[in-house]
């Protein structure tokens, strides 16, 4: 009896482990993929889609980086993500602090009225924000993008710091108003530093959002100085695009800060894409 | 520190306001201006002809194409949620408590796809579908299954499908995430007591896993159903709806009509009938659920 439990429990242990790695190769193959055709030469490319590059060739990245524009549309991504995270944090501790820590009649209200913004689909708001941008002239301009992602993203950084700041012992605040301290000093030297935790969830989730847009660029961006990575990576498309292995070079490098932000940031990451899961 | 002073106020106001503002102008006001847009003819430039109501009207009428974009978003939410939410749980479900070797490269191999934009998503299905030198195609020759092959993004009855496999990989993983981070708020003791009762696979699944989690199985619906509704990225890179109207969902249907044939106030109209669309989508199944929940206790 007892012989057979056991039998049973490590047959089911190496069918579990069996399931784990398919689940695993499936995940991680199409991007293993992506990242070793990068390398190859495009005849080596068409000739075997699956065997792996005999080389490391770095040309299909230069050419991506350079000639297909990849890297101005590289940090224009990365310094539309880094701005629209400094207003959203600016903007969303103020807000977050008065909701946690002000009784008052329209409260509850407030916070609702915020929190519905991560419900709004984005698509029934575009056709407005294109007609709205294009006749106030507020297209194609270096601050363009960080408008939208600033309305849109605020919701989530709200939800997150207010629950945080909920935690945060208020003596603390109290002691320094005693000791002469005004309420920025207190949000920005006491409030904001305690946030930690909450501030990385934030940031690390606005700049997924961020880095992998695509609709807004698309419909407020023509201007070729000005677009973004997800928007650049459209050149790829149609029949310019033969050359396959120029192209994963092109996403790999639009996959490459996703991936180290995942890889440092993990834990914070994974806490802010199940906090309002799980508490519900 | 609640006491209502002068003072308070005014500081209140300052904290909110400025927040308060930017999200609203960009966020709030234009569904507003959607809703007013939607009632005229207008091409973005020569003048707006007041239409009333004939935009929805010409959305339900049956010759257009909002019905055949209305089904594909059904199927897509349906298949997701089964796909999506179901199989995470699966997995969550057979992975609770156990320990396991190489449960760090687990994780992060399970979040992996989630992390990626949907164009570089698209980019790959059109690496995976293409008919001559995609994955798909490849591998299924390889274990000798070449009639099986086809241009999966080509032919109108399989390419929905296709995109729908698509969205449900890159999800899986983060269901399953959320299912597990619940999983470990359910003490072992709980799980235990229930195997020494009898309650083991199914029954255990049935009736303790599952009343335990029954919060966070309702949110990963409503996220599902709130992320599935959204889906226009992936599916601009791999077919842009084609081919003919084949896989146009409902946010590209809006995006074709607005600025493919510059029909700002038809596709105002399609926008506001997404957003109650999303609506009734997300508020009604949590009433019915909420209601169903109170009268049984």
């Amino acid at each position: 009896m007892m012989e057979t439990k056991r039998i049973k429990g490590g047959l089911v242990q190496v069918l579990l482990y069996v399931l784990f790695a398919i689940i695993c190769v499936v995940n991680l193959y199409p991007v293993f993929w992506v990242v070793a055709s990068s390398f190859k030469t495009n005849q080596e490319f068409l000739v075997s889609l699956l065997a792996l590059p005999t080389r490391f060739e770095f040309t299909n990245y230069v050419k991506a980086w350079q000639e297909s524009r990849i890297g101005v549309y590289f940090f224009n991504s990365l310094y539309v993500a880094i701005l629209s995270i400094v207003v959203i944090l600016f903007l969303a501790v103020m807000v977050s602090y008065a909701l946690a820590r002000y009784s008052f009649k329209l409260r509850n209200t407030i916070y609702a009225f915020f929190l519905i913004g991560m419900l709004i689909p984005v698509h029934s708001t575009l056709v407005p924000i294109f007609v709205t941008f294009s006749s106030l002239g507020l297209a194609n301009k270096w601050f363009t993008l960080i408008l939208p992602y600033v309305g849109f993203n605020m919701p989530f950084a709200i939800f997150i710091l207010e629950s945080f700041i909920r935690t945060v012992p208020i003596e603390i605040e109290e002691a320094a108003v005693i000791d002469g301290c005004s309420k920025p000093a207190i949000l920005a030297r006491i409030v904001f530093p305690l946030c930690g935790p909450a501030v990385a969830t934030v940031c690390v989730m606005t700049f997924f959002n961020i880095w992998n847009d695509f609709i807004f660029p698309l419909i407020l961006v023509t201007d070729n100085n000005l677009k973004t990575v997800q928007l650049g990576l459209q050149n790829f498309i149609g029949p310019r695009s033969a050359n396959y292995p120029q192209m994963m070079a092109a996403l790999t490098i639009a996959i490459i800060p996703v991936l180290v932000t995942y890889f440092v940031f993990q834990k914070s990451l994974i806490q802010g894409m199940s906090a309002g899961a799980v508490k519900g | 520190m609640n006491i209502a002073s002068k003072k308070n106020t005014w500081t209140l106001l300052w904290l909110l306001l400025p927040g308060l503002l930017v999200y609203t102008l960009i966020a709030v006001v234009p569904i507003i201006q959607a809703a007013y847009l939607s009632l005229f003819d207008w091409n973005g430039s020569s003048s707006m002809y007041f239409l009333g109501l004939d935009n929805y009207r010409e959305i339900f009428s049956s010759y257009s194409d909002y019905w055949n974009a209305f089904k594909n978003t059904m199927l897509y939410v349906v298949f997701c949620c089964i796909g999506q939410v179901g199989l995470g749980f699966l997995f969550a479900v057979l992975f609770i408590n156990r320990k396991f070797r190489f449960g760090a490269l687990f994780r992060s191999a399970l979040y992996l796809p989630c992390i990626l934009a949907p164009v570089v998503i698209g980019f790959l299905g059109l690496m995976i579908y293409n008919p001559r030198f995609g994955l798909l195609n490849t591998l299924l020759s390889l274990v000798g299954l070449e009639h099986l092959g086809r241009d999966w993004l080509g032919d109108p009855n399989v390419v929905i499908y296709a995109l729908i496999a698509i969205h449900i990989w890159q999800f899986i993983g983060y269901y399953t995430t959320i299912f597990l981070a619940a999983a470990q708020g359910i003490s072992p003791e709980i799980l235990e007591v229930a195997e020494i009762d009898g309650a083991v696979g199914l029954a255990k699944t049935w009736y303790v896993i599952i009343p335990l989690l029954r919060n966070t199985i309702f949110v990963c619906l409503t996220i599902c159903i709130a992320g599935t509704m959204k889906v226009f990225d992936q599916i601009f890179v791999m077919t842009k709806g084609g081919p003919g109207v084949a896989s146009e969902v409902l946010a590209l249907y809006m995006y074709n009509n607005t600025f493919n044939r510059f029909r700002y106030g038809f596709g105002s109209a399609i926008s506001i009938v997404i957003l109650l669309t999303s609506f009734v989508m997300i508020v009604i199944p949590r009433w019915l659920i909420e209601r169903r929940v109170r009268s049984v206790e």
